[in-house]
């Protein structure tokens, strides 16, 4: 819809030309040759069908080793042909993910979801997509082709942007599962209860100690409040050595609206997504409380 | 189409068709250039790259259809533009082999624009050193005043004014099907099928344009996919018409979601600055009423929603003296149109705010406030309308036990965080309007024995879903003591006829069953002296209590009203400004009521709708005009997980001028959700929410008295 | 390369043509095989018109293409047994699950999908579940009822 062009490009997906690599050689090759990678193509079909652009996809449905979906030592490894529904019928991972499991079942409908990917939720890099704050939480780290592994957050750069280098590819993300006296949840805020965008969101990990009740450790990484979704780590940390309180709670949630650098758009004003973040800390906090009473 | 009995269930197999699914396969394809500006003079087209494009068959512009203009009362809007008047404002049509010709043809226009200063509010518009059309240089482009009663008279014994300003948003209709043409070529007559409310009038409008071309034309419906008052003239359909005259090969257009948003229509925004005064004892005296209404670029239904919306919710209750005057302003947005419930969806989000506001501050209980207040049978409102049978009381009543109820068995109590309130508002509505158009309140059914032995009944209305077809199959096989299995009905075919006005203003079943009786006696009496294969009968049916009112709107405009009081309990989140509506209530006086189910399905509907225009819907508009939520991910229609339990009542009245005691039930529904809405959350928070929508961040605002709400 | 995709399409094999490898399932869906109870409401996914059950699995057709296809099955309403077609139409009717009837390809589909014990964790509710589907008529209550008789 640039003001220079001659018109508004009408709405229609270009015939694409599509490849179906088996290695990731093979794939790697038609990235080269400006093809992109195709997996859900939830976000990737409507690029091409409201810009017209990527005309070349490359499907990754036949290539086996990216649908690697399992579990060693408590990390979990996503592939990148893993769709959310997929990762939200997994009990295990539910059990292990439950920040994850939150955020993808709010993500689109149950259709999008069948059908959108963890990896291309990734790889869109939306400030406000839903998995990517529950992704943080769980200490998530990205593999590329060229097989050296990035911590998420050194990976999302800025709205659309990754650190993806031109011709590489992403193979898997992997995350930390809960361990003993752990739980994770996810929150967001949003106008409709349903196929919605987060206006903001948060993502909250605790570890307690064995009383139960004191806070060992802290991750908060909070959603639609910054160019990517964000580790609020004062806020995290303000939790640590003492257990939960009214106090201590408001506090996090004070410093979590603090460190959270909105903008505004139509769907919100920065201040009041600012005031989000600080009711949604309370609330995932809350969430987190009965979680826990569910804990074994 | 041809419906019969068995027609709802063929829609509920999915085995209806609508315009899409009746394509052609060598169908040519059509496609629109719009403007990406929101005011530009198109300075040159350069059409060579295009048509240089294999597989692009023709390219219109403008000058293609010098001096056409679409629209019923101003005429004031452009097949194709020579000025853009807003961001998809339609420049220039390519048609082509096949999807992807067509969009390269699209690509490769040139358009030379001269950028011109653009107005996204009206207060811009009025401000603006241009004007948007060239005839109407202050781009106030309709004025409207109404007074009633000696206004300082009645004014030297109020004793409380309520006053406050309020506005609506723009939101577009979002019906689930994207507008869509396909006309086909046969020998000198071109077919248009496409879904509309009203074909006849579309019809009356382009058969001498057609004529012009040396054509013929003939509109054809099949079902429709929703219109909600938008599908009505429409460039589209012109274009095809065209690009199917010169090429004389079927030509096709379907729009896109996005586009169909970006330059589909709206209802329009509107701007009330009102007050209204009262005696200490809560006796309602005067009104006064300032409209801005945002028309857009084109006047549509424009002056017709500005006009109702300016004074016609004056009639609910009865006021000594009423003071009214509208504004139609043009700006650079997308062009409005009317949309369920008329203007009277806006202006009842004003006045039953303010009537709440009253009798906060009177102390009186807002249903007692109102019941001292509204017209009754047999009485002659303000405005002249001559009310029949009416049920409002009883609808105020049955709302006041249901939420009585509810609260005593209200579990969860306000906290401070969540607070719970409950509201009422109140609304009246006509049915038809004999001064908008000689055919308004005149319906024709058309009976056809036809050579197989059955019976065909036709109409110029169409079936939206109400249950037209049901009402017309219903009455037929009643009066002539026919199997229903031996009807067909025939809607919205100009070939078969008869002229029908169209679905406007919840006219339709009310009109046609009339007109279908019409028919039965006319059938009934030739049966008696002919044989049965040559009978052919049109009935009519026009309402002789009704007039055509005077300049300042007054006058009886319609055969019966239609009253309803609806009541809510919404929870705010006062934290974040979040409001959810926990329950509804809707109490409904339209007429005896002939079909429970598909009556309340229009309830149930409507609130539906009311609730997504009181709390998520809305066009967000940057400053350049571009619309930045075309879809319904960020222009939030209710969604089934939003749905909310709403309880449907209607009042036990019998309207002597309806059809078997009935009256109607189409766009009622809507009209009084917002204002209820926010009487509720007034109710809960203390604070007014005078701006939709009524979203979080609004009442957040709202509530820490930010003036930037 | 892959030159002949076989596409399951409501129990019928399929092969799709080339040009159709790059296109979208709804269009080859209605273009090539009339299977029109697919409907185009948005093309975004957002509003579940199109919905299919991509082996057994409901999805938007909008959104995914031809060639990614190959071996699955594809289910349209065309193509759901005539008994649950009946009774979803007949609960339409008797509860007023529809006005317009665009949407309803879709609810039927997810009709269908919940009817075999279609579920994400096996313990949602049907209104999470069937919030990708539209009705701007706004018959949701009705629809609950329709789902709620069927199941």
């Amino acid at each position: 819809m640039g003001s220079s062009a001659s018109t508004i490009r009408p709405t229609q997906l270009p015939d694409l030309e599509l490849f179906w690599p088996t290695h990731i050689d093979e794939l790697i090759e038609h990235i080269k040759g400006g093809a992109k990678l195709l997996a859900g193509g939830t976000d990737l079909l409507l690029q091409a069908r409201n810009q017209g652009q990527p005309q070349k996809l490359a499907w990754i449905g036949n290539i086996e080793s990216m649908h690697n979906f399992a579990e060693q030592d408590e990390q979990w490894q996503v592939g990148a042909g893993i769709s959310l529904g997929k990762l939200i019928s997994n009990a295990a991972f539910r059990r292990a993910a439950p920040a994850i499991v939150d955020a993808a079942q709010l993500v689109g409908s149950v259709q999008i979801r069948n059908q959108a990917t963890l990896l291309g939720n990734i790889c869109s890099a939306s400030p406000a997509g839903d998995t990517l704050p529950a992704l943080l939480v769980h200490e998530a780290e990205v593999e590329t082709a060229k097989s050296h592994s990035l911590l998420l957050d050194d990976f999302l750069i800025a709205p659309g942007q990754t650190a993806l280098a031109p011709g590489d590819i992403l193979l898997s993300v992997s995350l930390r599962g809960l361990r003993a006296n752990e739980i994770s949840c996810y929150y967001r805020h949003t106008e409709r209860k349903a196929l919605d965008l987060a206006v903001a969101s948060v993502a909250i990990r605790l570890s307690f100690e064995d009383d139960g009740c004191t806070i060992a450790a802290a991750r908060i990484a909070l959603g639609a409040v910054g160019p990517t979704a964000m580790l609020a780590k004062q806020a995290a940390e303000s939790l640590v050595g003492q257990p939960l309180t009214k106090k201590s709670i408001a506090n996090c949630a004070t410093i979590a609206a603090e460190i959270c650098n909105p903008i505004s758009d139509f769907r919100a004003s920065a201040d009041y997504r600012r005031l989000l973040i600080r009711v949604l800390v309370g609330d995932v906090i809350n969430q987190i409380e009965k979680r826990v009473q569910l804990l074994p | 189409m041809t419906l019969n009995t068995a027609d709802f269930r063929q829609r509920a197999l999915t085995n209806a068709r609508y315009t899409a699914d009746l394509i052609p396969q060598n169908a040519i394809v059509a496609g629109v250039a719009r403007s990406p500006h929101p005011h530009a003079r198109i300075k040159n087209i350069n059409t060579a790259g295009a048509l240089a494009i294999p597989g692009v068959l023709a390219v219109l512009t403008a000058e293609d259809f010098e001096g056409i203009r679409l629209g019923h009362n101003d005429s004031d809007e452009p097949v194709l533009t020579t000025v853009a008047r807003y961001v998809g404002d339609e420049i220039a049509a390519v048609a082509a082999r096949d999807q992807q010709s067509l969009l390269r043809g699209i690509e490769a226009l040139q358009i030379e624009y001269e950028i011109l200063p653009h107005a996204i509010t009206i207060d811009d518009a009025l401000d603006l050193p241009t004007s948007i059309h060239d005839s109407c240089t202050d781009n106030i482009t309709d004025r409207f005043q109404a007074a009633r009663g000696d206004w300082y008279e009645i004014e030297s014994q109020v004793d409380i004014w309520v006053d406050n300003t309020f506005e609506t948003a723009a939101v577009p209709h979002a019906y689930l099907e994207p507008r869509a043409a396909v006309v086909h070529v046969k020998d000198d007559c071109l077919e248009l099928v496409c879904g509309s409310h009203a074909p006849s009038m579309m019809a009356d409008h382009y058969r001498p344009i057609v004529a012009s071309w040396g054509s013929q034309l003939e509109i054809h419906t099949p079902a429709m996919g929703g219109s909600f008052g938008a599908k009505w003239q429409h460039s589209t359909h012109l274009i095809c018409l065209l690009f199917a005259h010169r090429l004389q090969q079927d030509v096709a257009i379907v729009l896109s979601r996005r586009d169909d948003m970006i330059a589909g229509r709206t209802r329009a925004a509107m701007r009330f600055k009102m007050r209204i005064g009262a005696t200490a004892t809560g006796k309602l005296l005067a009104k006064e009423t300032m409209l801005w209404s945002d028309n857009g670029a084109y006047s549509l239904h424009g002056p017709a929603v500005m006009r109702a919306a300016t004074f016609r919710a004056d009639s609910l209750y009865r006021f000594a003296a009423t003071r009214s005057e509208g504004q139609l302003i043009y700006t650079n947005n997308i062009p409005s149109e009317c949309f369920r419930g008329l203007g009277i969806t806006q202006s009842t989000f004003a006045q039953e705010q303010l009537i709440d506001e009253l009798a906060k501050r009177l102390n009186i209980d807002p249903i007692k406030l109102r019941k001292m207040n509204t017209v009754c049978e047999g009485e002659t409102t303000i405005h002249g309308w001559q009310v029949g049978s009416c049920g409002i009381v009883d609808c105020l009543d049955s709302i006041s036990n249901r939420i009585n109820q509810y609260r005593r068995n209200q579990t969860s109590a306000t906290n401070n965080r969540y607070r719970i309130g409950y509201g009422v508002a109140a609304f009246i509505h006509c049915i038809g309007n004999r001064g908008y158009d000689q055919h308004f309140d005149r319906a024709y059914v058309k009976l056809t024995a036809m050579p197989d032995g059955r019976i065909r009944i036709s109409s110029g209305e169409v079936e939206l879903g109400c249950g037209t077809v049901e009402v017309l199959i219903k009455t037929v096989s009643h009066e002539l003591a026919i199997d229903p299995q031996q009807l067909d009905v025939v809607l919205g075919d100009t070939a078969i006829g008869p002229h029908g006005m169209g679905s406007f203003a919840s006219r339709t079943s009310f009109f046609v069953a009339f007109a279908a009786e019409d028919a039965c006696r006319r059938f009934n009496q030739m049966a008696q002296h002919e044989l049965l294969q040559n009978i052919e009968v049109t009935g009519i049916y026009q309402p002789d209590n009704v007039v055509v009112p005077d300049e300042s709107g007054y006058g009886n405009i319609s055969a019966a009203y239609t009253f309803g009081t609806h009541g809510c309990c919404v929870r705010v989140d006062s934290y974040t400004g979040k409001v959810s509506v926990e329950q509804y209530w809707a109490a409904h006086d339209a007429g005896k009521i002939v079909d429970i189910n598909a009556a309340e399905g229009q309830v149930i509907g409507g609130v539906m709708q009311g609730l997504g225009y009181a709390l998520t819907e809305c066009t967000a508009v940057d400053d350049n005009g571009q619309l930045l939520n075309p879809g319904y991910l960020d222009n939030r229609v209710p969604t089934f997980a939003d749905a909310v339990p709403v309880d449907v009542i209607f009042a036990d009245t019998f309207e002597n001028s309806g059809p078997a005691g009935a009256k109607t039930i189409a766009e009622q529904p809507i009209i009084p959700v917002a204002a209820c809405v926010a009487n509720a959350v007034h109710d809960a928070i203390g604070v007014r929410l005078n701006r939709l929508p009524i979203n979080p961040e609004r009442v957040w605002r709202t509530l820490n008295h930010d003036t930037n709400s | 390369m892959n030159t002949r995709l076989i596409l399951h399409i409501n129990g019928n094999e399929h092969s799709l043509p080339d040009a159709w490898h790059g296109r979208r399932l709804l269009d080859y869906l209605r273009h090539e095989l009339s299977l029109m109870s697919v409907k185009e409401g948005c093309g975004e996914g957002d509003c579940g018109a199109c919905t299919v059950l991509v082996d057994g699995e409901p999805m938007c057709s909008c959104l995914l293409l031809g060639g990614v296809l190959a071996n699955r099955s594809i289910v349209t309403v065309e193509g759901l047994s005539d008994d649950h077609r009946q009774r979803f139409a007949q609960l339409c009717e008797q509860h007023g699950g529809l006005q317009c009837g665009f949407c309803t390809s879709g609810f039927t589909m997810m009709s269908a999908w919940l009817a075999e014990g279609g579920s994400e964790t096996g313990q949602n509710s049907s209104d999470k579940l069937l919030a990708g589907n539209i009705c701007r008529c706004g018959v949701y209550q009705q629809l609950k009822k329709v789902i709620a008789d069927l199941l």
